[in-house]
């Protein structure tokens, strides 16, 4: 891959995020370097499900931002020269506890209110639909907008398009340091040589934290482990996305009304993904273990058996292979797409299990950022200083990791 | 390629591949029995290319078959049986309920 020493931005990360931002600064005219410790898709972005979706944010301000992030995917499956496997065919959530019913049809109600497709399917319904859900289920709310793709052609595409908007792409090269002057970014060290800049993104997923550490900006990033199962190939046994109405109270730690103490301990709630391949994706669990992905066979077994209590025939089907991924975990959930104290310095993180459906907003966000323009939605409240330590806490000339 | 290491066994059963009827030593996988009459590809991907017997010995998933009408069933591993029907796979499998082995 070329390389160059000057740059009107650099963005460090190769992930969904990384490489949508330097897809959008490039579309946008800067001279724009992405740099790339691995491949693309190296981090979190290879570990992850690729469902794009508004399901499982409340309604409000965050619920809108999800739902325009989904949209731009309609257009860029136009322009991406990939084709990332896109398709916008619906997810449905899965009620199997008669006490979460009410919370669901308010959850419903408010959707709709905010012109989200949604449909609400009965018992009936469901089994018209579904013909192999399990007896115990009891309705769906359907997201009919909501979509899934596929994550590492999606980040192969925006960097496609990136080098052919004149981006310069770094893969194989780590950023070592990053160099600031008065108060201003000026230069980015890696193990390939020195890249001069105005401009750094920090979109590191859950290493960004180590990159802000070389400047003293403190970014609360904890990396939140998670699993996914992948079944043989089979076709007609599920017919689109699904997840269980608890994943949202999982999601948000709340307990759950019928999980078992195990459940609750590895944060598992069913999801479930029929990939373009014939396989189907099935998760999740959610807790902090650190760096650590590996896989680990009692959080497989609790997300075989939670996913058969859906889907009792998954029972007939093999798993092939599972793998453990990191989300990028803010204290309040929500990403840090936001300036930073030091001149030139942003950072586009903290995506949680939402950073590939969010990639492409997150994109065009900082490419506003850094061209000076008011963003075009109100993001406050996904600004750094929301958690009051964004102060740098020393302001070195050059500090090396 | 293949060489047969030990000699014909007495016993003898009758298959079916893609319904035509082998005779073939008991005892042997389905994935060696069809060797000779599968030009190489016993099964082809979602994406339509064509895939055969890789490793025999159960790793590579690359000989699953139709044998007795269930899918995704791994060639290398399985043994014959008289009155065995195997077929190729091709694309995706159905997912049926029916023939799945557990109730
Ligand atoms: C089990 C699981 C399921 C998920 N399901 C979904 C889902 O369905 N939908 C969804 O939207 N999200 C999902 N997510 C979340 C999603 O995976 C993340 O939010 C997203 O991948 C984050 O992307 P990123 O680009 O910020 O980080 P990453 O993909 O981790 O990219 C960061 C990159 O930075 C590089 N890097 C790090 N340090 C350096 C350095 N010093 N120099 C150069 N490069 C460096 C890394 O190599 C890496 O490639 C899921 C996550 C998990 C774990
Ligand atoms: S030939 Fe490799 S699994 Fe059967």
């Amino acid at each position: 891959m070329s390389s160059k020493d000057t740059a009107g931005a650099v963005v460090i990360g190769g992930g969904a995020v990384g490489t949508a931002v330097a897809c959008y600064l490039a579309m946008d005219g800067v001279d724009v370097t992405l740099v790339e410790h691995g491949e693309f898709a190296w981090g979190s972005s290879r570990r992850c499900d690729g469902h794009v979706v508004t399901y499982d944010t409340p309604p409000g301000a965050y619920s809108q931002f999800c739902k325009y992030g989904q949209d731009m995917f309609h257009a860029a499956e136009k322009f991406l020269p990939v084709d990332f496997e896109f398709s916008p065919e619906g997810l449905g959530l899965l009620v199997d506890d008669e006490r979460d019913l009410d919370a669901v049809c308010a959850n419903y109600e408010g959707k709709k209110n905010e012109g989200v497709d949604v449909t609400l399917w009965d018992r009936d319904d469901l089994r018209h639909h579904e013909p192999n859900i399990g007896d115990s289920i009891l309705a769906c709310l359907n997201f009919n907008g909501d979509c899934k793709l596929n994550p590492m052609r999606l980040c192969q595409g925006l960097a496609m398009h990136a080098e052919a908007n004149g981006a310069t792409l770094m893969t194989r090269t780590s950023v070592t340091g990053l160099r600031t002057d008065k108060g201003r970014i000026t230069t980015v060290e890696t193990d390939k040589g020195l890249i001069h800049t105005d401009n750094v993104i920090l979109a590191a997923g859950v290493w960004t934290p180590l990159l802000a550490d070389m400047v003293g900006l403190s970014v609360p990033v904890r990396p939140r482990q998670g699993h996914v199962l992948v079944t043989e190939r089979v076709r007609n046994l599920v017919g689109k996305n699904y997840a269980e109405y608890g994943y949202l109270l999982a999601k948000g730690g709340k307990t759950r009304s019928d999980a078992t103490p195990e459940m609750e301990h590895f944060g598992v709630a069913f999801v479930l993904e029929p990939s373009h391949a014939g396989t189907i994706l099935l998760g999740s669990s959610r807790r902090y273990v650190g760096m650590n992905i590996r896989p680990d066979p009692t959080v497989m077994r609790i997300i075989a058996q939670r996913a058969r209590h859906f889907y009792p025939a998954l029972a007939d089907t093999r798993v092939i292979r599972c793998y453990a991924g990191l989300r990028p975990c803010t204290p309040d959930a929500k990403p840090i797409i936001s300036p930073t104290p030091l001149q030139g310095l942003f950072v586009a993180t903290g995506h949680e299990g939402n950073g590939i459906g969010l990639s492409l907003i997150t994109g065009k966000l900082i490419s506003e950022m850094v061209r000076g323009q008011a963003p075009f939605m109100d993001i406050s409240y996904m600004a750094l200083d929301r958690f009051g330590t964004s102060s740098v806490t020393h302001s070195a000339g050059t500090t090396t990791a | 390629m293949f060489v047969k290491v030990t000699p014909s066994a007495a016993r003898q059963v009758t298959i079916y591949f893609e319904g035509q009827p082998l005779e073939v030593d008991e005892g042997i996988t389905v994935a060696a029995a069809v060797l000779g009459s599968s030009h190489g590809w016993t099964r082809t991907t979602h994406g339509g290319h064509k895939r055969g017997p890789y490793c025999h010995m159960g790793v590579c998933f690359e000989c699953l078959m139709t044998i007795n009408g269930v899918p995704n069933q791994q060639a290398c591993l399985i043994p014959v049986a008289e009155g065995m029907r195997v077929s190729r796979q091709t694309g995706v499998p159905n997912f049926d309920k029916e023939s799945c082995n557990h109730a």
